[in-house]
């Protein structure tokens, strides 16, 4: 009698999938393509994209300082990204703040850079208008790798004061060392910059984000799509459950049944999504999306993962209704909370150490090195 | 007449104190009754008087509080319910392979052949039962329930919903079958159903009374329209 309702659930369920599949596939493949080739019309044009505003207050007097500031401006990080406008005090800057003519604003104290040379640790104050976009995220970077630059330049120059005492040099030689070794710095090691790899930021940790952002939609699809199933599981007569009682059928062989017609189908979903976005890998050349055997192995245990979530779901006695937004609200917080949405370094702290624990987490990176190739 | 039902031997399935409730309502309040072979026993009741409860108590689908259901040897009852345990998106001959072992064609034996033909079911065997009448869908149920061969038929409200003419045939196919030896446990507010019956009970606050015994005439007495109100006051 088992098999025989496994038989009849793979013959029912087909009633549920074979629609949505085929329009899991069309649209993938078609509108993904079109997506894909008009969004270059659609969000960037061929001029540079917009730079952000940052004030700068400093003294005017103070030549070190706007030496500092020329060679920092003048770095392909800064420039590539910032705007730099000169304000003349702190209260200004926070009233352009206020007002969103800055995006923020850096205090340059007057000594900096004596303050650098004799080992006085003053701190660059800077302050946001905005402190939770991408863009707050990649100047923190920027202003704490410049920090450490100036912390390096500190130590470097430090060492040289310290050889010029240990070799119990003249004062007026010691000084003329120092400030030689300072505007070699601001001259040649600061400007050298480029020299160097530029890593990109990567907030996902992923190899790429594109490709992190692929597999984790691939995971979405598939749990959303299940909430079809859920009427599948529901929508039973009761004297059909009671008959099925009376033959010794009961819940968990229901649950096993249903869960291997559910798994059957999403795996076939899997396979058509993982088809379609190779398509457009081909067509248009904007994912790296490849087939290969353990991307199709992978997808087993993807699939397991999100048959299982939706048949134990389903069985709750909350109606459809109730099963299908439990469901999906369940699964977008579990996705929120796997870095699906948010780029995982964005995430609350506590949230952080949820996501690198994550087994979704997991599942999207693991799907990510399997089919994702360049 | 073709033979519906294999006869096979029992003397008589006794119905001995049954009790049941739901938390503190007593729905069954000591049930006790006889079915003979080739017998047709109705269970008159308004709705909420307990009917469903009994049959599937007598089917094994519900234990009861206390008393006991038996013969003196093993018979197998099988019970058609209000609702038609169909699976929409399936088709009619999908739904009896279900239920019944075997292949398509080991299902069209002659028997089984014998009885969708005279419920009307051959005709519509491929089709999905989601595109069937309401009519249509009580006639395969039946037809599923009757392929088990049972000793004894319980039928919650079988002619609900339909037609004359369905219910006509019904009642036409449930006469051969009782001629036939089979026993039939019919309950049912309907008058038409209680036409076929040799006893009425009436279920009324969970307690059973005889309302009608025409065991031991041959032909059953047509209960009128006043007959059959007052049975129910």
């Amino acid at each position: 009698m088992f098999l025989r309702l496994v038989r009849t659930d793979l013959k029912r369920i087909k009633y549920y999938s074979l629609y949505m599949i085929l329009s899991a596939f069309l649209l993938l493949t078609i509108c993904l393509c079109l997506v894909i080739k008009v969004s270059d019309h659609l969000y960037s044009t061929n001029d540079r994209t917009t730079t952000l505003s940052i004030g700068i207050v400093m003294s005017a007097d103070s030549n070190l300082s706007q030496m500092a500031y020329a060679a920092i401006a003048d770095m392909n990080s800064y420039r590539s990204s910032c705007d730099f406008v000169e304000v003349d005090s702190v209260q200004t800057a926070m009233s352009m703040l206020d007002e969103g003519t800055l995006f923020a604003a850096i205090y340059v104290p007057d000594n900096i850079i004596n303050d650098i040379m004799d080992g006085t640790n003053t701190p660059v104050e800077v302050y946001y208008s905005d402190t939770g976009s991408i863009n707050t995220f990649i100047l923190n970077d920027l202003f704490r790798s410049t920090s450490s630059m100036l912390g390096i330049s500190q130590a470097a120059i430090y060492s040289v004061q310290s050889i010029g005492r240990s070799m119990n040099l003249p004062q007026n030689i010691q000084n003329a060392l120092s400030n030689d070794i300072n505007s070699m710095f601001l001259k040649c090691v600061l400007d050298r910059t480029d020299n160097f790899v530029i890593q990109q930021i990567n907030a996902t940790r992923a190899a790429n984000t594109t490709d992190f952002y692929t597999c984790a939609a691939i995971v979405l699809l598939m749990t959303m799509c299940g909430t079809v199933y859920i009427s599948f599981v529901q929508n039973v007569p009761k004297s059909y459950v009671d008959r099925l009682h009376s033959v010794h059928i009961r819940l968990p062989h229901r649950m096993i049944s249903s869960f291997i017609s559910i798994f059957v189908w999403e795996y076939i979903l899997y396979v058509v999504i993982y088809l379609a976005l190779a398509c457009v890998t081909v067509f248009t050349g904007s994912l790296h999306v490849h087939l290969n055997s353990c991307g199709f192995l992978f997808g087993l245990a993807i699939t397991g993962l999100v048959s299982l979530t939706v048949t134990l779901i389903s069985f709750i006695p909350a109606g459809v209704h109730g099963c299908s937004l439990l469901l999906i609200t369940g699964f977008i917080v579990a996705a929120y909370l796997s870095g699906f949405f948010v780029p995982e370094t964005m995430l609350p702290n506590f949230a952080k150490s949820i996501c690198r624990s994550s087994l979704l987490n997991h599942m999207a990176h693991t799907l990510c090195k399997l089919i994702c190739i360049h | 007449m073709n033979e519906v039902h294999t006869q096979k031997r029992f003397d008589r399935f006794s119905v001995d104190s049954i009790y049941k409730s739901y938390g503190r309502h007593q729905v069954l309040t000591d049930i006790s009754f006889d079915v003979s072979p080739g017998q047709c026993v109705a269970l008159l009741g308004i709705n909420g008087s307990g009917k469903s409860t009994l049959l599937n108590i007598l089917s094994g689908n519900l234990k009861q509080d206390s008393g006991s259901y038996g013969s003196d040897v093993p018979v197998t009852t099988a019970l058609l319910p209000q609702d038609n345990p169909l699976l929409p998106e399936l088709t009619a001959m999908d739904n009896i392979m279900l239920w019944h072992p075997g292949s398509r064609k080991k299902i069209m034996n002659k028997h089984n052949a014998e009885i969708f033909s005279q419920l009307g079911v051959d005709s519509f065997l491929d089709k999905k039962v989601s595109k069937l009448s309401g009519g249509m869908k009580k006639r395969l149920s039946l037809a599923i329930t009757m392929l088990s061969d049972p000793d004894i038929l319980l039928l919650d409200e079988p002619l609900a919903s339909l037609d004359l003419l369905c219910k006509k045939g019904i009642l036409a196919y449930l006469q051969k079958y009782a001629v036939s030896g089979g026993s039939i446990i019919i309950a049912t507010h309907e008058a038409s159903a209680l036409d076929i019956c040799q006893k009425i009970y009436t279920l009324r606050q969970g307690h059973l009374d005889i309302a009608v015994d025409n065991s031991s005439q041959e032909t059953t007495h047509k209960l009128s329209s006043d007959e059959y109100a007052s049975l129910l006051i």
